[in-house]
């Protein structure tokens, strides 16, 4: 089949690799009819989270039909046009059972070594890492799909796939980030960053009943999707003098109730911290991304909650005396997807939540390497880029 | 003092000797309880260095010179592994999967081929570090239902090891906590204890591995695998 694979640091090539097979009872094989890109792999691709090998299939948001089931998958079939959460879950362990899903104990074949970084290993993922599993990734024709009858989610009628093919990653993640809020009526929720996930957090604070949204970024276009798809406030950091003191004025003083960091940072472990100070002077980009954090946590009002959802390393200059001092609740995780899933595609049924606005850019499979360079550019207006892997 | 066993080892006993005399020289001078005490102590230190035993020790139930458990081809002081994981079953569905010869080759299978033998023993093959082979025939040594299972390996390996498994209650219901233990004698004696330190933490991971292949295949039916994994290198990974 033909598949995406990342072969080095800012090197993606389309490539002709196995096809995947039934290897467990549990296991699926899906015929993927859309994938997309993520923030997140733009931090392996360029080379800031280790173990990535040459000739990784990437790709981790993403649905399809299913084409072929293993002997002991029951209620998924033949023929479901399913969706699929990042995340690797069986279901059975102490974590899925408690709805902390991402934090699965039994699909991460490469437990042990991610230990030595985590101290506990998580969930296995699709296309992103060895130590996050190793698992082939989905921007392919075909994936395989371990323990399909927790994980697959069949598409109800009626829906198309750019509407679906964000409740794999990017919709749970932000309705996740807005559940940690636990949101009351009359809340403020802010939100920094304003790609696909921080959007579909502003859209789930809303769902969730909160008073107002306020969004704030630097690219106009995202800040416009932000007012018109989401119907959020927004707040260009490049305008304002500062952005705590114009969150003041837009809250009487109080700030908002929850905060919501939706940027992240490439990652760094301790042995790069000069590399990472040098980078901070010399991108611009990298020191408004370790700054978010921080700004969200100076911005937070007392006794609020601060929801991360950003992909974070090992963080310097952490303010934590702040977060004692102000009693926050800090929230944070990889996407408990499963949880959420379900009733995603009720809101989206229902016509409460519609996606698809963040599918910019549509291409075949053949061209997602280039795919990937739009939307690591931010160019052409790009938010996010599904690729089409069964489209000639 | 004379029915006591030896509990300090020798490297331990020179130092010793040599620490106790230059503690207890200049407290003889003058008399206070500091000096007293310090006295004592020293004077413990000169005693284990000449006798090789030490009564502070006993009090405190240490021992650095301990050697073979009786009727065991391993030193105590050889590199012992424990890891030790929770799983969402009884002691006693954890204690039957375990005994099941099927069941124990898979989880062993990370690192070692296990084959039943007609006799009621057990059959190791490990490939070592420098790919050569050890093998050796293990036999229960403890067999409690429910609760532990302990064995160890017959006499005539390069490689005696015994090893564990115990299964204890875990609180509020979160099943059983499981704790693996191991020990290899290493081969060629302080030469092969290097080399096994050498190792690091490799037979630490590789214990760990077992216990969570033991878990994946008890509560999920399978294990978490990379086997025909597409790839532009081909397929069957393995990090």
């Amino acid at each position: 089949m033909r598949a995406l694979c990342w072969n080095g640091v800012n090197d993606l090539r389309v490539e002709t690799v196995p096809d995947p097979v039934i290897v467990n009872p549990d296991d699926v094989i899906l015929r993927v009819t859309m994938s997309t890109t993520c923030g997140s792999d733009l931090h392996f691709i360029d080379g800031y989270i280790p173990s990535m090998r040459a000739g990784d299939v990437i790709g981790h948001e993403f649905m399809g039909e299913v084409v072929e089931t293993g002997r002991d998958v029951k209620k998924i079939k033949k023929g479901d046009r399913v969706v699929v959460p990042s995340f690797i879950c069986c279901g059975q362990c102490w974590y899925c059972q408690h709805d902390l899903w991402s934090l699965c104990d039994n699909t991460n074949p490469n437990a042990e070594m991610q230990s030595a970084l985590l101290g506990y290993p998580t969930a296995g993922i699709y296309g992103y890492t060895h130590a996050f599993g190793g698992f082939a990734g989905a921007h392919a024709q075909y994936v395989r799909v371990p323990h399909a009858d927790v994980d697959c989610f069949v598409v109800p009628e009626g829906l198309r796939d750019e509407q679906v093919v964000f409740l794999s990653d990017a919709a749970p993640t932000g309705y996740m980030g807005a559940d940690f809020c636990n949101i009351h009526p009359g809340d403020t929720v802010a939100v920094w960053g304003c790609g696909g996930v921080g959007l579909m957090a502003q859209k789930s604070a809303y769902l969730l009943g909160a008073e107002r949204v306020i969004a704030i970024d630097r690219y106009p276009e995202r800040l416009r999707a932000a007012r018109e798809n989401v119907g959020a406030v927004t707040i260009n950091y490049e305008e304002v003098d500062s952005v705590l003191e114009a969150l003041q004025d837009m809250t009487g003083g109080r700030g908002p109730d929850s905060c919501i960091d939706a940027v992240g940072m490439e990652a760094h472990g301790t042995g790069l911290q000069y590399k990472y100070d040098r980078l901070k002077q010399a991108l611009r980009m990298e020191t408004d991304r370790g700054d978010a954090l921080r700004e969200a946590i100076m911005a937070v009002r007392k006794g609020g909650t601060l929801s991360i959802l950003g992909v974070y390393g090992v963080m310097d200059k952490f303010p934590i005396g702040v977060i004692m001092n102000k009693g926050l609740t800090v929230r944070t995780a990889q996407q408990h997807g499963q949880k959420y899933v379900p009733r995603l595609l009720q809101h989206t049924v229902k016509g409460e939540l519609d996606a698809s606005f963040l599918a910019t850019h549509r291409m075949s499979l053949e061209e997602s390497a280039q795919g990937y360079e739009v939307f690591k550019n931010k160019a052409e207006d790009c938010l996010r880029v599904v690729f089409l892997p069964q489209a000639a | 003092m004379t029915t006591q066993v030896n509990n300090v080892g020798a490297a331990e006993r020179i130092v010793s000797v040599a620490a106790g005399g230059l503690l207890i020289a200049p407290l003889l001078r003058k008399v206070s309880v500091v000096n007293a005490t310090g006295a004592l102590l020293g004077l413990d230190l000169v005693c284990r260095g000449v006798r090789g035993q030490s009564p502070l020790y006993s009090v405190l139930g240490f021992n650095t010179a301990a050697k073979r458990k009786p009727g065991s081809q391993i030193e105590a002081a050889s590199p012992e592994i424990q890891r030790s994981i929770t799983i969402g079953r009884s002691k006693e569905e954890l204690y039957q999967f375990w005994r099941n010869e099927t069941n124990l080759a898979h989880i062993m299978a990370h690192f070692a081929d296990v084959t039943p033998r007609t006799n009621g023993s057990t059959h190791w093959r490990v490939r070592g570090p420098l790919k050569q082979m050890f093998e050796w025939d293990s036999q229960l040594t403890t067999d409690e239902p429910g609760s532990r299972i302990a064995w160890e390996s017959l006499p005539g390996t390069e490689l005696p090891n015994r090893g564990e498994v115990i299964f204890k209650d875990a609180a509020g219901g979160r099943g059983s906590e499981v704790f693996l233990r191991m020990q290899f004698e290493p081969p060629l004696g302080a030469a092969g204890a290097s080399i096994v330190k050498a190792l690091g933490k490799v037979p630490r991971l590789i214990a760990g591995a077992a216990l969570r292949r033991f878990k994946s295949l008890v509560e999920t039916g399978e294990l978490p695998t990379l086997a025909h994994n597409p790839s532009g290198r081909g397929t069957s990974d393995r990090y």
